[in-house]
């Protein structure tokens, strides 16, 4: 059937019906097109097709650039610590002033409404520009020096305090971590260094100058429950709560802020009266008659060179101070030009002196005419006696008269009290002064201060509301002032004082206070952002932002990055020319070499590292030997070259007996040649793939070790991620994350791209590996 | 006979190594000089109670004396910085339970965890669920579990604030290790030290569980009629679980040995703890007794997982020469 067809068509064929294929053809292997793919290369387009190696090895890529070219890009140094603002949070430029929370250096506090003023405050202050005028809320708000970005939540809790329910306002905000220093105090700046910020003010239109808080002020400034670095930031009249208060001690509600803004309590330095100018060094006002015109121009910043103490008044003669009484009147009027004066009143008990041009004379020795001529302040028609406590006196019909006699002599009878008050209508002070006390008004006669009480003082005049801090009953010209037509001293009097008897008065606001040996030292009040960029010559930005140190996160890791890979490489270099050499040897070799060498390998792998680092600390780093970086890579290399000398023992066991070594050994190649030329390379592949594991693995131990101090690269000259993990913990990580979340995620990238490239390589190298993931 | 020779020779090797280890630590820890912070009486006690000690002979002479105290009298010196003058068997001693309870924990919750995620892979193996877990498997294994413990301290204990940030001190917790305030604040380092172990017990599952259901016995349990899920309870995980045990008993010697990172990040007052002290406050007796309890454990955990391959796969035959 089937079979039967079949043989019967295909039984017999002729001989001749079959041709020969390729008959009379030399047949050659056609020769390859493409060029033969060496080991490297075929392992190169494998580690290409794996995505995950591929990027992983980009992220390397970037990690090392980012080593290497950081700290160059950088506007931080790596040992440039900013004190102000440490732990400042991450901030990128574009993101500044969003408020989003998002990389823009802010971060949430939840505080009081005080506080809440204090911070926006500094964006009030800010806006000083030498007058009082009320600054816009929206531009305070949209301020670039408002730390406070956004305000998030504003709410009322109920607390109790001293038993008592008290309801609190409180706010939470995004609070900006480089603008809530606002203003500190710059103590011992030289005359120079002023002048150069205030060059550098002109050039770039920033402010960094702001006038000196008045501390001295009780009513307005509370000391007490201030940390004395943001005593600066309160320049505003506030209360022992630091609430903001008015100038009557009510406190300003925020509606009332938002109009009027903030009560300055901002120190004055320079003030100009009738009888004088004085001069402010910060705690006493100190006439300058005398001075040139250029040296009261600048008055705040001379110190006068009138001197007085409780000896009296001394005068600058030669080249020192010399008390003003022990010289003669031609001397006083001669060696020192305060004593030019035409009046002058001693500090002894003999009254005043006025100068007639030639010679002092005592005013009680004069007649009015005399008088008169001698000084316009006698020109008057009152005066009030030297030397008397029997009231005041008229001068009338060229002669002192007082209430009583003035009644008689002018024939008014009851209605000369009119005209009485007429006369001295200039003297509705209900204080004036003499040269023998202070005299309060009592109705219509003036008494003398000091036989009142002190209640009576209070009650009568409001002066006597105050303290008082100098011997009122010897009053030294040169410390009053013009006030309501009346004369009153100056010292002892607060600024705001002062401001409030004299407000035609010229004031400027002080600028700095002298201080240390002849005044040359200033303490400045500036605005620290922009002091910040007068000294830096750069905005304050940190990208990672700053540790508790102050140092800029982001150069730091660079170096901490940087000794991570370079440590590394040496470890991974030095395991690998040990355990090779050891590894050839013992594979080999064989034998009883092999087994000796390997109880060595044993042993060392007992070791635990951190024994072997800690020791190797304890003798040579702590001693001096060697540094700390030294010594980790000898510890870590002392203990990792094992592994590499194992897997080339293990491959000189599999390559040793096969037939091309033996053919090698017969054709007479050395032991050496044997060993590097003909077995070694197979063992490149596993140490390749070694090699990429170790890496990551001497990182991560040189971190753990730098964690947990063993190895303390805390430094200016060097650090480690491990240190500055460390380092963030200590600063607090509940309220500090970025310290330690920076370094955290870039050792934490840097390891898994490490693993990713190794397991990349391992399975370029050794295909027959893939998949298994160990 | 041949693996009694095998077990033999390796405690031998174990304990000559043990001893190397220990002789040339005591050797370089007592060629540093000592400086005493006591003063005054104090001082002159100190240094009466040194010389006594033998502190002051020549250090082999020093080792001779150790080593006799420590074999007839289990006397490993004492600490002179950390509990002064407190014998360092009981320094140590009174840190290991919470040393010991973190890693048990550990233990307990990261195996089953762990292997369950193994198993849940090579099940899936390249599907979505395969690749969630090998990703997360990855980033756990290449990151040092310290530096995790931070993101979960600051998220989990500060942030969410479920659990105390810090482990608490004995005081705190009332006096007792086992009580809830003390368990629930080593929540947070057990589970950081369980995130790794969990990771590494899921990629070995995985990689052996993937390797036996592909294996020709598993063709032929479902040829002779088991189902699927059968086949892989009896077969597939059984012997999966082979090469997986060792680690696991390992892993028990190893619940001693603590973890120095991890007890620093959370203040878990443990050995490992200690011996950071020890080392920064240059307490070398307590020092040395750590080092020796560290490399004795390492170096019997590593005989124990060597030495159960052998009992537990009877392919693997231990000492067998060439």
């Amino acid at each position: 059937m089937k079979t039967d067809r079949f043989d019967n068509k295909y039984a017999s064929i002729p001989a001749d019906m079959f041709t020969p294929v390729n008959k009379d053809k030399v047949l050659t292997d056609q020769k390859f097109d493409t060029k033969p793919v060496g080991y490297l290369t075929d392992a190169w387009r494998r580690f290409k097709k794996n995505k995950g190696a591929v990027v992983a090895s980009i992220i390397i890529l970037i990690m090392v650039l980012f080593a290497i070219i950081a700290p160059f890009c950088s506007n931080y140094e790596m040992d440039e610590a900013s004190g102000y603002y440490k732990h400042a949070r991450p901030k990128v430029s574009f993101m500044d002033n969003t408020g989003t929370g998002l990389w823009d250096g802010t971060y949430v506090k939840d505080q009081p409404f005080q506080d809440y003023i204090n911070y926006v405050g500094i964006a009030i202050g800010s806006m000083y520009d030498g007058s009082d005028s009320i600054c816009d809320w929206n531009e305070v708000e949209s301020s670039k020096y408002n730390p406070i970005k956004k305000v998030l939540k504003q709410y009322k809790q109920t607390l109790t305090m001293h038993g008592e329910q008290v309801v609190e306002d409180r706010y939470e905000y995004r609070i900006d971590s480089y603008h809530e220093v606002g203003f500190i105090r710059v103590e011992g700046l030289t005359e120079e260094e002023y002048n150069n910020i205030l060059a550098w003010e002109k050039e770039t239109g920033l402010k960094v100058l702001y006038p000196l808080v008045d501390t001295t002020n009780a009513n307005a400034f509370n000391q007490s429950n201030l940390n004395e670095v943001y005593q600066d930031n309160y320049w505003y009249w506030h209360d022992s709560n630091n609430n903001p208060i008015d100038k009557d001690g009510n406190i300003l509600t925020l509606e009332q802020i938002k109009e009027n803004g903030l009560v300055a309590n901002y120190r004055y330095g320079y003030v100009e009266t009738e009888d004088g100018q004085y001069v402010c060094d910060g705690t006493n006002y100190y006439d300058i008659t005398g001075l040139s015109t250029e040296e009261i121009v600048s008055a705040a910043r001379l110190v006068s060179q009138y001197k007085k103490d409780s000896k009296g008044e001394y005068a600058f003669k030669d080249g020192d101070y010399v008390l003003a009484s022990t010289l003669t009147e031609e001397e006083q009027a001669t060696n020192t030009d305060r004593y030019k004066l035409n009046f002058v009143a001693t500090s002894g008990t003999d009254g005043e002196y006025v100068f007639d041009g030639d010679q002092y004379k005592k005013v009680a020795d004069l007649t009015a005419d005399q008088l008169k001529t001698a000084y316009p302040r006698y020109a008057s028609t009152f005066t009030l006696t030297t030397n008397s406590k029997d009231g005041k006196y008229v001068f009338y019909n060229g002669k002192y008269m007082d209430f009583f006699e003035y009644q008689a002599a002018s024939g008014l009878g009851m209605s000369a009290s009119a005209e009485w008050n007429k006369i001295t209508e200039k003297y509705k002070a209900d204080y004036t002064l003499s040269a023998d006390g202070d005299y309060v008004k009592n109705s219509n006669a003036y008494i003398l201060a000091s036989t009142l009480s002190d209640a009576q003082k209070a009650s009568l005049v409001k002066y006597y509301n105050l303290e008082w801090n100098t011997d009122r009953k010897n009053p030294a010209p040169g410390t009053h002032m013009y006030s309501n037509g009346e004369y009153v001293r100056i010292v002892g009097l607060s600024d705001e004082e002062i401001v409030e008897l004299m407000p035609k008065y010229n004031l400027e606001m002080m600028m700095y206070r002298r201080t240390g040996a002849g005044g040359k030292n200033l303490t400045v009040r500036v605005l620290y952002y922009n002091y910040y960029q007068y000294l830096n010559d750069k905005e304050p930005i940190f990208l990672f932002g700053a540790d508790a140190q102050g140092y800029d996160i982001f150069v730091r890791l660079a170096y901490g990055a940087r000794l991570s890979f370079v440590l590394s490489i040496i470890v991974v270099i030095l395991n690998l020319a040990v355990g090779i050499v050891y590894g050839s040897i013992q594979g080999y070799y064989g034998g009883k070499v092999d087994m000796i060498m390997l109880y060595i390998t044993q042993i060392l792998g007992g070791v635990p590292t951190i024994i072997l680092v800690t020791l190797f600390k304890m003798h040579f780093v702590d001693t001096g030997k060697i540094s700390q970086l030294t010594a980790l890579i000898l510890a870590f290399a002392a203990l990792g070259w094992t592994a590499d000398a194992s897997a080339v023992r293990m491959q000189f066991y599999r390559f040793k007996h096969q037939e091309y070594v033996l053919a090698a050994r017969t054709l007479g190649a050395s032991d050496f040649r044997l060993i590097f030329k003909h077995i070694f390379p197979n063992a490149i592949g596993t140490l390749i793939t070694g090699w990429a594991f170790v890496i990551p693995g001497v990182i991560g131990s040189e971190t753990f070790y730098s964690y947990l101090g063993i190895i303390n690269f805390n430094g200016t000259d060097m650090t480690s991620i491990g240190t500055m993990l460390a380092n963030g913990q200590t600063a607090g990580i509940d309220r500090f994350p970025h310290i330690v979340l920076f370094p955290a995620l870039i050792l934490g990238l840097l390891m898994i791209a490490f693993n990713l490239f190794g397991n990349g390589l391992r399975d370029a190298f050794n295909p027959s590996l893939r998949g298994s993931e160990d | 006979m041949s693996t009694l020779k095998y077990i033999l020779k390796r405690f031998g090797l174990m304990i000559v190594s043990f001893l190397i280890i220990m002789v040339i630590c005591f050797i370089l820890i007592r060629m540093l000089p000592f400086k005493s912070e006591a003063q005054g009486q104090a001082a002159l006690v100190e240094a009466a109670r040194r010389d006594a000690l033998g502190y002051n002979k020549p250090i082999m002479e020093q080792l001779w004396i150790y080593a006799k105290n420590v074999i007839t009298k289990w006397d490993w010196g004492v600490s002179w910085k950390i509990d002064y003058m407190a014998d360092v068997t009981d320094v140590v001693g009174d840190r290991l339970i919470p040393s010991v309870l973190i890693n048990l924990y550990e233990m307990l919750i990261a195996i089953p965890i762990g292997i369950f995620f193994g198993i849940i892979a090579a099940l899936k193996k390249n599907k979505w669920q395969d690749q969630v877990i090998s990703t997360g498997v990855m980033i756990l294994i290449s990151v040092p579990s310290f530096v995790y413990a931070f993101l979960i301290q600051y998220v989990l204990g500060f942030k969410l604030g479920w659990f105390p940030p810090v482990a608490s001190s004995l005081a705190d917790a009332g006096g007792s290790y086992f009580s809830w305030t003390m368990t629930k604040s080593l929540a947070l380092p057990v589970l950081s030290l369980a995130l790794g172990t969990i990771a590494g017990y899921t990629r070995n599952v995985r990689a052996e569980l993937t390797e036996a259901l592909t294996s020709d016995y598993m063709l032929l349990a479902r040829t002779k009629g088991l189902t699927k899920g059968q086949a892989i309870v009896r077969h597939a995980l059984k012997n999966a679980m082979v090469p997986i045990l060792p680690g696991i008993i390992g892993g028990f010697i190893a619940v001693l040995l603590g973890s120095v990172a991890i007890e620093r990040v959370f203040a878990v007052p443990g050995v490992g703890n200690l011996y950071v002290k020890a080392i920064s406050l240059r307490d070398y007796d307590v020092f040395i007794y750590v080092t020796a309890f560290y490399t004795f454990l390492g170096l019997a955990a590593g005989i124990l997982i060597d030495l159960s391959y052998g009992f537990l796969d009877p392919r693997v035959r231990v000492g067998g020469g060439k």
